[in-house]
């Protein structure tokens, strides 16, 4: 019985078997010409103007993105498409990569988020250059973004949408509980040090400082001093002693000062990008995105307040930058539209700020402009800080400013060597000129294969 | 439930040895648990407290959020019922495409039968990522992308799974098939009437795995579907990642919602487990 | 005339597979032998012959050499200790013992665990400074226990026997499966003998299941090869490149820096090195497994 209903079993799948590949040779043809069909409509809509464009699956829920986007559409009477990709913002551009590989150019923007990124698309030629509708729209890109755009031999690849910055984030409780008065900005690392050590409390697992696990934190000094990452030849410029000041620092911070988590105590740790928020640190050294992690009260309950100030700069006075991270809209090389795509890109970039908390990349705002993209996020935090707090910390300070990133040749390389290296003189197992040195000449090797 | 106080059934009273091995086995289970409650605990968790007190499995308050945000998700129910229907159709497939070819190598004899076996094997040597560009074009070119079948085609053809069943297939004495083609039975009735009934076990691990493994595929319906609506649970989870960083709360009840069928069909295939099978099946 | 009726048998049998696999499986294999001899190093396609360049490269590739070692280092702990581990704990699941299915049930579960709810748990087990292991070590008279995850040398060990126990899983099942088909009459034979339990499992088991083993021993070797998923969850192939395996280095090769044909030449070659070990063991067959 039991034997018999096994076979029906057997049979019946095998049956299935057949019936599936039938059907699913027939089924193929439909597919294939419904899917074709589907392009076809696409491409129609298209010209009936309809913009697409890359965006992970937290920015498609956003809706201060979709605000901007709505307010486009509105104004502009384009359509657009967003062609949503699962996984965080790195993950998503492998499958973009691949995409733009076999030159697909259904979809029509992309959004950059570090001059990194860029430079790769720049370098395979996967985006549009711009010059020619600037030109043609008699865009005065210039006036309106000044540094901030980006240039790469004479041609402009992107709009700069966004200008990250960095700062301090506090905690004002572990500040009042440590009878330590609230840091007033202008500072040097030396007096960020003093104060994270009268934060310090090892009996309570307090640290006064947190730092993350980023490139940029390994050379912040160096870069704070604007000393580039290649020489005049092309080669590294990581032998710069500035380089090794930095990394010094970074290291001195967790294993000799002891006021934040040392290297190891952060990888065995597994601590998380998100630690500050726990409340068990005084000051976070991190960008500017940061502030919209105190608006999530629900994910980030927490009983204390925040504070922000400016970043430290270098004690030797050789260098008061703050660091910049530009990211950037640009347009797929093989779009079918560039002019509508031209039209998403200059309005996105001139007014993302307004919606989504970005920091402006332009240099053409009023005084008001500022005032009221702040009002607009005191207004979200009920007043914790206040506009003066984020004008100083972040916008009309003393501070100048310098990319974060290296960006030139083998620049994805150039990082992950960094971070690779500079984890085995923060752990004690490699001495700092030794680790310098390898980094030179990796990176070095690295650039020699990159131009063959 | 009878099941779950073993087949006492059978047994006339326990030696006191089975009780220490019971206990044993049973704190060992406890002990590989232990993930298995950290993703609950760090799913009923907001962010801040996951990693600020790990340990605590029983939060002092329940936070449902995690699981409310993906159960709200417009196309989390479609994610799921795609999942379903994309695994159920390659078990299906890959069992008779896979357990015909296996019956060969195993039991027959035919030109080549070495050379072409060892060809299958080799092509497990190369690492997928390698592939995926190729298969990128190829699923491209034959109108597979972005489509259910270009997850289900590939994946019958699975050589895993032939080198498994062969070695099963050839460790059944040679004799009944010997007997079997005396009495005229043909191949097809060998394979389908003596072979897979005798090799349940193996059967049931090549179901069991083949659903499992391709249930949690993220790699190929990432490159290979790019409909939202068309996606798998897997990725579909993805669509709730931060830009800045993981939000682990998220992914770990994500990740409870992914491990409710295969720790079913683990507890339910228990049973295909148990000694005997095979010897009785010669008998009957 | 049967003879010949049998290989056309086998033919129909193996025909719908060998359709499927020569466009699934070989002409993508076939491609990256050709990718892996061009210079596709770049986003956009570029198909010029350039001889055994990108081969040539791995080898001034300290980075990808070391990768190569530490995915052989990785192998040598992983696969004895799975197989051994796996086996013994078929043979202690096969028993009868109460609330059989739970207990199973419960041990089989990491496998299905999330990968990145492994690598917290495991990182709060083995955290140096506050875990419970190195706490036990503390208390037990051991001055400097390792660092586990984060010390050099103690990395890519840690991450071998975090897989073992992950993964174990599958290779229990497998066992299991192959022990259900060892007739109990050949126990009762051993034990009219006076052969003890160890004895039984010495002479009948090891024999009876050998042609599972073998299998298991095969593809455990070619999947710790391939296997970064946990690695990168565990460590990112840190300190340094300390625990950074070769599929690892691969996929970065692919993925971060787009250089299609290096990353093909690299796993061209460490296919050549598989086959090589599976040809070894093909050979080696003869002398230990007995299909029946």
């Amino acid at each position: 019985m039991k034997k018999r209903g096994r076979v029906t079993a057997l049979l019946l799948s095998a049956l299935m078997l057949t019936g599936l590949l039938a059907g699913c040779g027939s089924n193929n043809s439909n597919e294939a010409g419904s899917s074709e069909q589907a392009s076809n409509k696409a491409a129609e809509s298209g010209v009936s103007k309809s913009v697409r464009i890359y965006v992970d699956g937290n920015r498609a829920k956003d809706s201060n993105f979709l605000n901007v986007v709505e307010a486009f559409k509105k104004d502009k009477g384009i359509g657009v498409e967003l062609n949503v990709i699962p996984g965080d913002a790195v993950e998503i551009f492998k499958k973009i990569d691949i995409d733009l590989g076999a030159q697909d150019g259904s979809t029509d923007l992309l959004l950059l988020s570090t001059p990194i990124q860029l430079d790769k698309y720049v370098r395979s030629g996967a985006l549009l250059p711009l010059n020619d509708l600037i030109e043609e729209d008699k865009y005065d890109a210039k006036a309106i973004y000044g540094d901030y755009l980006q240039e790469s031999d004479g041609k402009i690849y992107s709009l700069p949408a966004g200008a990250g910055k960095w700062a301090v984030y506090y905690n004002k409780k572990i500040f009042d509980d440590a009878n330590v008065p609230y840091p007033s900005g202008s500072w040097t690392w030396d007096q960020y040090v003093e104060t994270a050590k009268k934060l310090t409390d090892s009996s309570k697992k307090i640290y006064g400082s947190y730092m993350l696990d980023y490139d940029a934190y390994m050379y912040f000094t160096a870069r704070q001093k604007d000393v580039s990452g290649y020489k005049e030849d092309g080669t590294s410029n990581f032998d710069d002693p500035a380089f090794k000041e930095a990394l010094q620092f970074f290291g001195d911070l967790g294993n000799v000062h002891k006021v934040q988590p040392s290297w190891m105590e952060f990888k065995t740790k597994k601590l998380a990008w998100d630690g500050f928020m726990s409340g068990k640190y005084g000051m976070h050294v991190i960008g500017t995105w940061y502030t919209n992690m105190f608006l999530d009260k629900e994910n980030y309950p927490r009983d204390w307040q925040f504070g922000i100030t400016e970043l430290p700069t270098p004690a030797d006075g050789k260098g008061n930058n703050n660091l910049t991270v530009i990211n950037g809209v640009a347009i797929n090389a093989y779009s079918k539209q560039p002019k509508e795509a031209f039209e998403f890109a200059k309005y996105f970039a001139e007014n993302n700020y307004k919606y989504t908390g970005d920091l402006p990349a332009r240099i053409d705002l009023t005084d008001e402009d500022i005032n009221e993209m702040f009002q607009k996020i005191v207004d979200r935090i009920d007043g914790e800080v206040t506009i003066e707090d984020l004008n100083k910390a972040m916008y009309q300070n003393d501070l100048g400013f310098s990319d974060e990133k290296i960006v030139g040749p083998a620049a994805a390389e150039y990082s992950n060597i960094i971070l690779q290296e500079s984890e085995l003189y923060l752990i004690g197992q490699k001495s700092l000129d030794d680790t310098v040195k390898t980094i030179k000449e990796r990176v070095d090797q690295a650039i020699k294969a990159e131009q063959q | 439930m009878g099941s779950l106080l073993l087949s006492k059934k059978r047994e006339t009273g326990f030696k006191p040895s089975t009780i220490i091995i019971s206990i044993i086995v049973f704190v060992l289970g406890l002990m590989m648990i232990v993930p298995f409650l950290f993703m609950i605990s760090a799913a009923l968790k907001p962010n801040a407290l996951i990693f600020s007190e790990p340990l605590k499995f029983i939060p002092d308050q329940i936070y449902w959020n995690n699981f409310k945000t993906i159960f709200h998700h417009e196309y989390f129910f479609k994610w799921y019922g795609n999942s379903i229907y994309i695994v159920v159709l390659t078990v299906i497939a890959r069992f008779v495409v896979v357990t015909m070819a296996a019956y060969a190598f195993a039991r027959l004899n035919f030109p080549f039968k070495e050379a072409i076996f060892f060809l299958f094997i080799s092509t497990m040597m190369i690492p997928a990522d390698t592939t995926v560009i190729a298969r990128y074009m190829l699923y491209k070119s034959l109108h597979l992308y972005n489509t259910e079948w270009a997850l289900i085609i590939p994946a019958t053809f699975d050589v895993f799974f032939i080198f498994l069943l062969r070695q099963f297939f050839s460790g059944l004495p040679k004799e009944i098939s010997e007997a079997a083609v005396v009495d005229g039975c043909s191949q097809f009735k060998i394979y389908y009437r003596i072979i897979l009934p005798l090799a349940v076990p193996a059967l049931v691990t090549m179901l069991l795995f083949t659903f499992i493994w391709t249930w949690n595929d993220f790699v190929n319906p990432f490159i290979f579907i790019s409909s939202i609506d068309k996606q798998v649970v897997t990725v579909g989870l993805e669509y709730f990642q931060q830009q800045a960083g993981t939000d682990y709360g998220l992914q770990m009840a994500g990740a409870c919602i992914i491990v409710i069928i295969p720790i079913i069909l683990f507890a339910f295939s228990q049973k295909y487990f148990v000694e005997g099978i095979a010897s009785s099946g010669v008998k009957g | 005339m049967m003879r010949s009726g049998e290989a056309k048998a086998g033919v129909l049998f193996i025909l719908p597979f060998l359709a499927g696999f020569l466009i699934f499986n070989l002409f993508p294999l076939l491609y990256s032998f050709f990718i892996s001899l061009v210079d596709y190093n770049t986003l956009k396609p570029s198909y010029n012959f350039i001889g055994l360049d990108n081969f040539i490269r791995i080898f001034n590739d300290d980075i990808a050499l070391k990768a190569y070692w530490n995915s052989f280092l990785y192998t040598l702990i992983y696969v004895p200790v799975l197989l051994v581990l796996s086996f013994l704990l078929a043979v202690l699941l096969n028993r009868k013992f109460f609330l059989r299915p739970v207990s199973r049930t419960m041990i089989l579960i990491p496998y299905v665990a999330n990968v990145i709810a492994i690598a917290m748990v495991f990182s709060v087990i083995l955290d140096p400074y506050d875990g419970p292991v190195n706490a036990f070590l503390h208390l037990i008279g051991i001055q400097n226990p390792p660092m586990w995850l984060g010390g050099t040398s103690t990395a890519l060990p840690t991450i071998a026997l975090v897989n073992v126990w992950q993964s174990l899983s599958f290779q229990t099942i497998v066992f299991l499966a192959a022990l259900q088909g060892v007739p109990s009459e050949l126990y009762e034979a051993a034990g009219l003998d006076g052969a003890g339990k160890w004895r039984k499992t010495l002479n009948v088991t090891i024999p009876l299941v050998s042609p599972t083993t073998f299998f298991l021993a095969i593809t455990s070797i070619i999947s710790s090869f391939q296997n970064y998923a946990s690695v990168r969850a565990l460590t990112n192939g840190g300190p340094g490149v300390a625990s950074r395996v070769i599929s690892l280095n691969i996929y970065e090769e692919a993925f971060t820096y787009n250089r299609y044909s290096y990353a093909a030449a690299q796993a061209i070659l460490l296919f050549v090195v598989i086959l090589a070990i599976t040809i070894i063991q093909w050979r080696g067959q003869k002398k230990w497994v007995h299909y029946s």
